[in-house]
């Protein structure tokens, strides 16, 4: 099962997203800031071929979700205005729970305020893990964090960890309380040794003192006890739409007349 | 535990294949998902129902109930159930068919043939041409908050 999720910055991108149908082929699809309605993007996803159905939350508008499931497989589970949460009940596959989201921007909130307000991220994780009796768990999305900052590292926010080892003890406890992990494979692509094509999803050129350029804003968490059936080596940073629909520039930029961001892609093992 | 006899006769597995009330109503449905590329989305469901019996005895038969829905999941997952078809028993026909939007009633359908033209008077009806156009046009106007 192949879960994209792509942030396309407000952008009427349907030819981008017909190839994404056609080549990349996911079962799920997350969309933020898809100004361009669920009707667009149907018409778009389903112009060779109708596959692919809306699946809405009435409550979550940040994050649409387009599959080729019917609503009864990906029910919702909970949500806000910004994170979907589905219990995803397919045949074949293991039934987990699949949160989406698009966080709080950086042109908001500053760092602090971002990874203060991750603890109630934190505590909707919990509560929906304790109501689906599951920590079959993946989150992807639009973090607007990179995976080392304060918000994504903290016991009190994703706790997300760049170590596959370390994510799979479990989790730790910090002054008496115990706080489960989430593995964060989304380090792997950073610097030029760094797996696929690119260094992040998102790149920025501020005049700034401080800029990482290539920012990991995109990223896929994953629960220990989900690590199992992930295709680690297919998480991708998608670059490509087919062999002839590049998202990067000549010079290896991020074509912004496409997205500012690129999409990311994890695929699930079946049973 | 292991067989000793079976007594079924093996044409219990064969038997001519008529074009069954509920495979049509699936070939609709599809139809009108890949007309309007699921912004509507029609689906079948099938329910065992009890009816009363023709005898006017007390007892309850068991029927079968095939409804046909449609769904707007661009306006909230607005639906309605445009059609219902119902079969007293296994067999597939005789069959009744209600269409609640127009208050109509089709008693007595016999075959594949009268069936069809039930569906497609049902479907060329006024008034689910009109619902069909106003949740296409509610759809398109849709947009999410970015």
């Amino acid at each position: 099962m192949k879960i994209v999720f792509w942030n396309i910055n407000k952008k009427s991108i349907g030819p981008a997203l017909t190839l994404l149908a056609e080549e990349i082929r996911p079962d799920i699809l997350f969309l933020a800031e898809a100004q361009m309605g669920p009707v667009g993007i149907l018409n778009a996803l389903n112009s060779k071929k109708t596959t692919y159905f809306f699946n809405p939350d009435p409550i979550c508008e940040k994050v649409l979700m387009f599959s080729k499931y019917r609503d009864e497989y990906v029910k919702p589970a909970t949500s806000n205005l910004r994170y979907t949460v589905r219990t995803v009940s397919v045949p074949n596959y293991p039934e987990f729970n699949l949160m989406s989201l698009h966080y709080q921007s950086k042109r908001n909130w500053k760092t602090e305020g971002q990874a203060a307000h991750t603890m109630e991220l934190n505590l909707a994780i919990r509560e929906f893990e304790n109501n689906t009796k599951s920590k079959m768990t993946l989150l992807i999305g639009d973090f607007n964090m990179n995976p080392f900052e304060l918000g994504m590292v903290q016991t009190t926010g994703f706790h997300s960890v760049m170590s596959k080892d370390i994510a799979l003890k479990g989790g730790r406890s910090v002054d008496g309380k115990e706080y489960p992990y989430f593995y964060n494979p989304m380090w792997s692509f950073y610097g030029d040794h760094g797996k696929g094509d690119v260094n992040g999803t998102l790149y920025s050129q501020l005049s700034e003192p401080i800029n990482y350029f290539w920012n990991i804003f995109d990223q896929v968490l994953i629960r220990p006890d989900l690590i199992p059936y992930v295709n680690e080596e297919a998480i991708e940073i998608i670059t490509q739409l087919g062999e002839s629909y590049n998202l990067l520039k000549k010079n290896n930029l991020i074509n912004t007349s496409i997205s500012d961001h690129l999409p990311i892609s994890v695929i699930l093992k079946n049973n | 535990m292991s067989i000793q006899k079976n007594l079924w006769p093996s044409e219990i597995l064969g038997g001519e294949a008529p074009n069954l009330p509920i495979a049509m109503l699936q070939e609709q449905a599809a139809a009108l998902n890949e007309m309007t590329r699921n912004v509507l989305v029609a689906s079948v469901n099938t329910q065992r129902v009890s009816l009363d019996s023709k005898d006017k005895s007390d007892e309850l038969i068991p029927g079968i109930l095939h409804t046909l829905k449609i769904t707007a999941p661009a306006i909230g997952n607005y639906d309605f159930i445009l059609l219902r078809l119902l079969q007293d028993g296994a067999s597939p026909y005789p069959l009744k068919l209600y269409a609640p939007l127009m208050e109509k009633k089709y008693e007595g359908i016999m075959d594949e043939y009268s069936l069809e033209g039930a569906l497609r008077d049902v479907f060329n009806h006024p008034k689910t041409i009109s619902t069909i156009q106003n949740l296409m046009l509610q759809s398109r106007s849709y947009r999410a908050e970015v």
